[in-house]
């Protein structure tokens, strides 16, 4: 098994047979269309939004043939896959191996990661060059958006320059040395480049661990966006905050129309004068609603159901399986389906599912015992 | 016509500086054009672009403001015939007109570009600057073809010999895929490197490389077009600072590698023509130090390489597809989807949409045409196959297919004339090199251990 086949099988778990394989390639690819933007949310998968943004999709139909052929993934119906016990075996059996990517924000880090990694690593290979007295390099990153960010920082940094460049090794350093660190330092440092030390691709460190390249990528990423949560604290990395700063990030996407709708129940309108405003009908503001419920985590719905009413729908939901909406309408009959698809879509989201039968691993010792065994360099 | 890495871009540039003219550079390749301009970067000129389709739609709309303040505009051929492009090229005065990898103007040569054709009548739109047409390889055939489209009248031609002196010449006859795989292996344990190993197959390119990377003391690594940009910029770094020994590549890589110690370049699968062998192996011993050509060849490998070919040719009911939705359809894209149509293809058939006109059987006359250049390409690969089981001297060879008639006599010529193997066996031991630990490097990187030794280990 591969990681690539590993976080497959993680995926198909969480979708648990509601969504074809594409919903899923869309999803680790980073396909942003409303839909798999909705779905990423709605099954707790947001975390691994573009986490392979270079996929391909032959890659990926070969990772699932594979995942099929080994009876990984069941068809239970035409399209439709659930994963079967013996793959729920053999994801356990492979991370108890392979280290478990628990920090990976995919869709909260997916630009700024991207922007702070290329920022990183052709400033680093400016500084170094520059104390190394080497005024003239090919630079390892050509975006021109990436160049200008490290031209500009270099002139701005002037007298401080060897300061600063002391400052982001420690910082550097001590990030890689905390014992929270989850895992080897050598996936990133191995791929930076300094004065006539160029960086190994990803597939030179598969090469080098002896593993596949969607390992090396995933446990570079896990790291990456392991640091990207520590830098937060400006306080203690200065420097590699600064990198970051800058870049702001939509925290969530909506819809054309359902960003027009957002607006007027900002300003208190009701419903029904909303879809009277816009000449919509009133099902399709609750739609809209029902989308804003899902993606902002902050939105309040009590405006739409009082707690009272919350409760007795979540009451309802959990004592039923497989959440049928007409089975909760039974049992509470005051309960309009709008508010019923309300409840669900905001206290059903369930972030983190994905790694709870891991957590377990991550303060046990057996990570250190995964770093160690991959780290004889 | 000059042989690779002997100066051809000193042409265009000192003159640039002592006229203070601006340029104009048409550069077939992409990735080539980004490395020209990476090399003029880094002598410290600022004042140098490259159009092309890496551009963003903001860079584009920028560097089109601000054209004539660029002494050197690097440019693609296809970019060329953009409306708002020939409209801010007007507003500049180009003063040299420089025509880079200039063979692929011609219909016959092995990398014929359609759009080349036109760059006649842009250079007179341009008010007929001074031209420069730059070629490492081109037949008295091709030369022609060149003057002639580029419109130049008599020109001043300077032609350098293809023979490379110091470049001995060997084929490596086998008789089975197992044993060439093998031989291979012993070169790349043996052989003087940095080195090149070229191949027709990515995938083949791939998987050797990582295998070879695991069993042999070499660092090897992979190079070709599918890789992404940022890997491919390693990977060339790495080469140039010799922390690879070998590379095994397709023909994508090469063009604009100013790499001037490599020693050995070998061909797994066998070159499309006598133009791409010698400019391949021409990327050795640029440094003028003795440097080989090995040409690894299994009987039949030609079949290899004319079914390539056969793969690139649009069939006739591809031609008709083309010839019926290219009206309609919305763009480039939408007609490669539907036709199943490659990039190249396209643009072949575009181009003789454009000028073949007026046949009531367009796609059988379109496809007749096609065939007829596939007929020359095969007597180019013919050439190689000569080149392969001649008993004559192999350099003599290469030299009269470029309709050069001196005779050569040479030490370390070519297996035929006989040389030996062993003085171009590498020095062992010295290629070893250990991956340092994540705190050697980046102290290293930021220059913050002093502790002699490991530096100069990698």
């Amino acid at each position: 098994m591969t990681y690539l086949d590993a976080i497959l099988l993680l995926c198909f778990r969480l979708f648990n047979g509601d969504r074809s394989r594409s919903a899923i390639f869309h999803l680790i690819s980073g396909k942003k269309t409303s839909q798999t933007i909705q779905d990423a949310h709605l099954y707790g998968a947001h975390d691994f939004f573009q986490i392979y943004p270079h996929l391909s999709r032959k890659s990926f139909d070969q990772s699932c043939e594979r995942l099929i052929m080994n009876k990984y993934l069941i068809e239970f119906q035409e399209q439709r896959w659930r994963v079967s016990e013996d793959g729920e075996n053999a994801l356990d059996a492979y991370f108890k191996n392979h280290p478990f990517p628990f920090y990976l924000k995919g869709w909260l880090y997916h630009d700024r990661a991207t922007i702070f990694w290329k920022r990183l690593l052709l400033l680093s290979q400016s500084l170094s060059n520059y104390i190394h007295q080497e005024n003239r390099f090919f630079p390892v990153q050509r975006d021109p958006d990436i160049q200008h960010w490290v031209k500009h920082t270099f002139l701005n940094w002037k007298d401080d320059r060897r300061k600063n460049t002391k400052k982001l090794y420690l910082e550097l350093t001590k990030i890689f040395m905390k014992n929270k660190f989850p895992d080897h330092p050598d996936y990133i440092v191995q791929q930076m480049t300094g004065f006539q030390l160029i960086g190994q691709t990803p597939r030179q460190l598969a090469d080098h661990f002896k593993t596949d390249e969607s390992e090396v990528h995933i446990r570079f990423l896990n790291t990456l966006h392991y640091i990207l949560t520590e830098i937060q604290d400006k306080n203690t990395y200065p420097i590699l905050n600064s990198i970051q700063k800058d870049i702001t990030q939509k925290e969530f996407v909506l819809t054309v129309s359902t960003e027009k709708t957002l607006r007027y129940i900002q300003q208190f309108y009701t419903i029904e004068k909303i879809a009277q405003i816009r000449n919509l009908k009133t099902s399709t503001i609750e739609d809209h609603i029902i989308e804003i419920a899902l993606m902002v985590q902050t939105f309040s719905i009590e405006p739409y159901v009082e707690l009272s009413l919350q409760d007795e729908i979540w009451l309802a939901a959990n004592s039923i399986r497989n959440k049928r909406m007409k089975e909760i309408k039974d049992l509470v009959p005051r309960a309009s389906f709008f508010q019923i698809r309300l409840v669900l879509v905001s206290k059903g989201r369930t972030d983190n599912k994905w790694k709870i039968p891991y957590l377990n691993t991550l303060d046990s010792g057996l990570s250190e015992r995964v770093k160690k065994k991959s780290s004889k360099v | 016509m000059l042989p690779t890495g002997s100066g051809k871009s000193l042409c265009y540039q000192l003159p640039s500086y002592i006229l203070h003219a601006q340029v104009l550079i048409v550069s077939p390749l992409l990735s080539l054009m980004q490395d020209q301009v990476e090399q003029i970067k880094i002598r410290g000129e600022k004042k140098v672009i490259a159009l092309n389709s890496f551009l963003s739609f903001k860079e584009k709309k920028q560097a089109l403001k601000n054209l004539q303040h660029y002494k050197f505009i690097f440019i693609s051929p296809e970019m060329l015939n953009l409306a708002e492009i020939s409209e801010a090229l007007s507003s500049c005065s180009i003063r040299l007109f420089v025509v880079d990898e200039a063979h692929c103007i011609s219909q016959w040569g092995p990398d014929f570009r359609p759009d080349y054709l036109q760059l006649g009548a842009i250079k007179e739109k341009l008010g007929s600057p001074v031209t420069l047409a730059l070629t490492a390889t081109a037949t008295v055939k091709i030369r022609a073809d060149i003057c002639q489209s580029l419109k130049m009248a008599s020109p001043d031609e300077w032609v350098y010999s293809v023979n490379r002196p110091n470049i001995a010449l060997k084929v490596e006859q086998l008789s089975s895929f197992q044993e060439k795989i093998h031989t291979l292996k012993q070169f790349i344990e043996t052989l003087s490197s940095p080195g090149i190993v070229y191949f027709s197959s990515k995938k083949l390119a791939d998987e050797l490389a990582e295998e070879m990377n695991q069993t042999t003391a070499k660092k090897i690594s992979s190079y070709h077009a599918g890789l992404e940009q940022d890997q491919r910029i390693l990977i060339q770094q790495q080469f140039l600072t010799d922390q690879l020994d070998w590379i095994f590549a397709t023909s994508a890589f090469g063009m604009g590698v100013n790499k001037e110690n490599i020693r050995t370049i070998i061909h797994f699968h066998l070159p499309s023509s006598m133009e791409a062998f010698v400019q391949e192996i021409g990327r050795a011993g640029r440094d003028g130090e003795k440097s080989l050509s090995i040409l690894l060849y299994l009987s039949k490998d030609e079949q290899i390489t004319t079914n390539l070919l056969e793969l690139e040719r649009p069939s006739l009911r591809q031609i008709s597809e083309f010839e019926k939705i290219k009206h309609t359809a919305s763009g480039l894209k939408e007609i490669e989807e539907k036709t199943g149509l490659s990039e190249v293809q396209n643009r072949v058939l575009h181009y003789y949409a454009k000028i073949e006109t007026n046949h009531s059987n367009w796609a059988g006359h379109v496809n007749q045409l096609i065939l007829k250049r596939m007929v020359e390409k095969k007597r180019k690969i013919d050439q190689m196959v000569t080149y392969v089981t001649t008993d004559n001297c192999r350099r003599q060879l290469i030299v009269r297919c470029f309709d050069e008639t001196n005779s050569i006599i040479q030490p370390f010529c070519c297996d035929q004339c006989g040389f030996p193997l062993e003085s171009y066996i590498g020095s062992l031991g010295s290629e070893q090199r250990k991956v340092i630990t994540w705190q050697n490097r980046l102290a290293s990187i930021f220059k913050e251990n002093e502790n002699d030794g490991w530096t100069k280990d990698y």
